[in-house]
């Protein structure tokens, strides 16, 4: 076990130092496979572990980030973490409206909910003009981040930003996996396999149901204002469809039955979209067959491919779904 | 606020979107009811048919036969789809059959846009339908009316097969217990397939019938999936009735929307599933989900 804590210790020293390894380009890169990792980790919390498949995950997502962004612009002397902090709030109590409405649901039905709830507020983010600047986006100014000890992060370059980006992921990666781990994150599996039998125990499956849609909603919105910080802008895309299914595509390629494959999924999904859309401008076709092909041949993702039998709580390996069962 | 007229030719105007947006969500209710998978690449087989109403257009002049060209081709890309593709993905569980269809819709609008090009065509209204006839007043387009008779006729059609034909009795038993019926000694795979094939027909017929309205755009899939869907739920998953219902409540709330609160157009649809889902979670129509 020290021996793990060792090896995860130089592994998080290696992240920090990579800014000294890598170009500018191959950075920024680092950064959005950062937040989008976050971003599809959130969403196997809900896929993954509690079996619901949602379709608007982008809704938390957006609205973390037009929070960052309209906190920054319109309360004087804010700082990143206080919007950060206030994009998480925000994400939670959206999270909590509509897993309120979704959670109730299951399958199909969850899943076109959760879409309808992104689409009402990507047509809100696109309509409310005075605050939202509609479909131009709000451009969002990040200012430098002053640290104990006379150290200031200049968050316009892109190295600093880094820094920022990883410790806040890495605690909220963190936070999500201790949540795993807790009694709770084992009732959500409970519940996947069988609520029914789950709320014959005792369980309050509704509310067991809610925490973790928030939860995974708080995580969303973090990886959205981080996005909205590092692009400088927010627009009405950040809640729309396509990046609903973009977060899906992620958590599918790198397996949902490990609690870090979804990450995996993100990073070799950007490399590939980014290497795929430099050779053809019709990318999004062989993105789509890449993911009827995963689904076909390798529905357990990457991490399904390499991993052995073991419990769904292990951070890289997967084990099989229930939904092999068949239906 | 506005003179009658203008208030019957939005009522019209609702009515012709209405009933399009039914035959596009009726294939996929049907569908959905009979083997419990959203057909997400239902809305690329719609957008599929206005394009192949396009080619046909151009290449035979004959507008007429991409009306059976369109549900053909399509309807044969359906059957591959639920004979290779979904039956495979069945064992791992509807999420995954859902996202299938999923990654088929992206493979799908993207070809289009290779094929066809990133920008809309325009399919010539044909000639026999051009022109505009008397209506409250002034003239409405005689193809709009087209689309109201053609969308009714498969609406009742549906309804006749359903529920007075042998195979309506089949398709609407399996839906209620398909393990029971093949007990009985009824081929049900083979009905999967063929109600997937006819659902993905039904899609191409309302592209086809789409096209000269609304041309053939190559975002017209994602901007129908989403009000397709608004409209099973609201109509209650599976329910067919429930989905006219909808399609028609939607078509006349975007209509009078425009008129009375533009500003608000593209919410209207999700205030109104968000009231009926508090109301009535199921739907409509539907069974508890």
């Amino acid at each position: 076990m020290s021996q793990r804590r060792l090896g995860m210790a130089a592994a998080v020293a290696a992240l920090y130092a990579l800014p000294w390894v890598l170009d500018t380009v191959r950075l920024r890169m680092a950064i959005e496979i950062l937040y989008f990792g976050l971003f599809a980790v959130s969403f196997n919390l809900l896929f993954g572990y509690a079996g619901l498949l949602s379709f608007g995950h982008a809704a938390t997502f957006g609205v973390g980030g037009y929070t960052l962004g309209l906190v920054l612009r319109h309360v004087e002397g804010a700082s990143v973490p206080l919007a950060l902090l206030a994009a998480a709030a925000a994400g939670g109590l959206a999270g909590l409206v509509i897993g309120f409405f979704c959670v109730r649901l299951r399958g199909t039905y969850f899943a076109l909910l959760t879409l309808a709830f992104s689409q009402f507020l990507f047509a809100v983010a696109l309509k409310w003009r005075e605050v939202t600047r509609g479909d131009d986006g709000l451009s969002v100014s990040v200012p430098d981040l002053a640290l104990p000890g006379g150290l200031v992060l200049r968050l316009g370059q892109a190295p600093h930003f880094y820094w920022l980006a990883l410790t806040v992921v890495l605690l909220a990666l963190g936070a999500a996996w201790r949540f795993t781990r807790t009694p709770l994150g084992n009732a959500v599996v409970l519940m996947r396999e069988n609520d029914e039998r789950a709320a014959f125990l005792g369980y309050n499956v509704f509310g067991t149901k809610l925490i973790v849609f928030t939860f995974a909603a708080v995580l969303a919105a973090v990886a959205g204002a981080l996005f909205a910080a590092f692009q400088r802008l927010i627009s009405p895309s950040a809640l729309d469809l396509p990046m609903s299914t973009e977060v899906v595509f992620m958590a599918i390629l790198g397996g949902t039955g490990a609690f870090l494959g979804p990450f995996l999924g993100a990073a070799v999904y950007m490399l590939i979209q980014n290497w795929l859309s430099e050779a053809t401008e019709h990318w999004p076709f062989f993105i789509g067959l890449l993911f009827v092909l995963m689904i076909l041949y390798a529905h357990q993702g990457l991490t399904g491919l390499l991993g052995r039998q073991g419990p769904l709580r292990r951070r890289w390996t997967a084990r099989r779904l229930p939904a092999e069962e068949p239906a | 606020m506005f003179p009658l007229p203008v208030y019957a030719t939005q009522a019209l105007h609702g009515l012709v979107n209405g009933m399009l947006l039914f035959l596009v969500s009726s294939g996929l209710t049907l569908v959905f009811g009979m083997m419990g998978i959203l057909n997400i690449a239902h809305a690329a087989f719609y957008m599929l048919g206005a394009y192949l109403a396009y080619t046909t257009v151009q290449v035979t002049g004959h507008f007429w036969l991409s009306l059976a060209v369109a549900p053909v081709v399509v309807g044969l890309l359906g059957a591959a789809v639920e004979r290779w593709l979904l039956r495979r993905t069945h064992a791992f569980g509807h999420a995954y059959e859902l996202l299938l269809t999923f990654g088929l819709f992206f493979m799908i609008q993207e070809a289009v846009r290779w094929i066809w090009g990133n920008y809309p065509l325009q399919v010539p209204v044909p000639a026999e339908l051009a022109g505009s006839v008397p209506f409250a007043g002034g003239r409405y387009p005689a193809y709009r009316l087209f689309i109201l008779g053609v969308s009714a006729v498969i609406c009742l059609g549906m309804a006749l097969v359903l529920l007075r034909t042998r195979i309506g009795i089949i398709i609407r038993s399996a839906v209620s217990d398909a393990e029971m019926v093949s007990a009985l000694g009824v081929n049900t795979p083979l009905v999967s397939l063929g109600v997937f094939s006819a659902g993905s027909a039904l899609a191409a017929v309302a592209g086809v019938i789409a096209a000269p309205f609304l041309q053939a755009d190559p975002a017209m899939g994602a901007g129908i999936l989403t009000d397709a869907f608004v409209v099973i739920v609201i109509g209650g998953f599976g329910s067919l009735l429930g989905a006219l219902l909808a399609s028609l409540m939607i078509g006349q709330l975007q209509s009078f929307g425009i008129l009375w609160f533009p500003q608000l157009a593209l919410v209207f649809q999700f205030m109104l599933m968000a009231g009926v889902l508090i109301l009535r979670p199921q739907g409509l129509f539907g069974e508890k989900g």
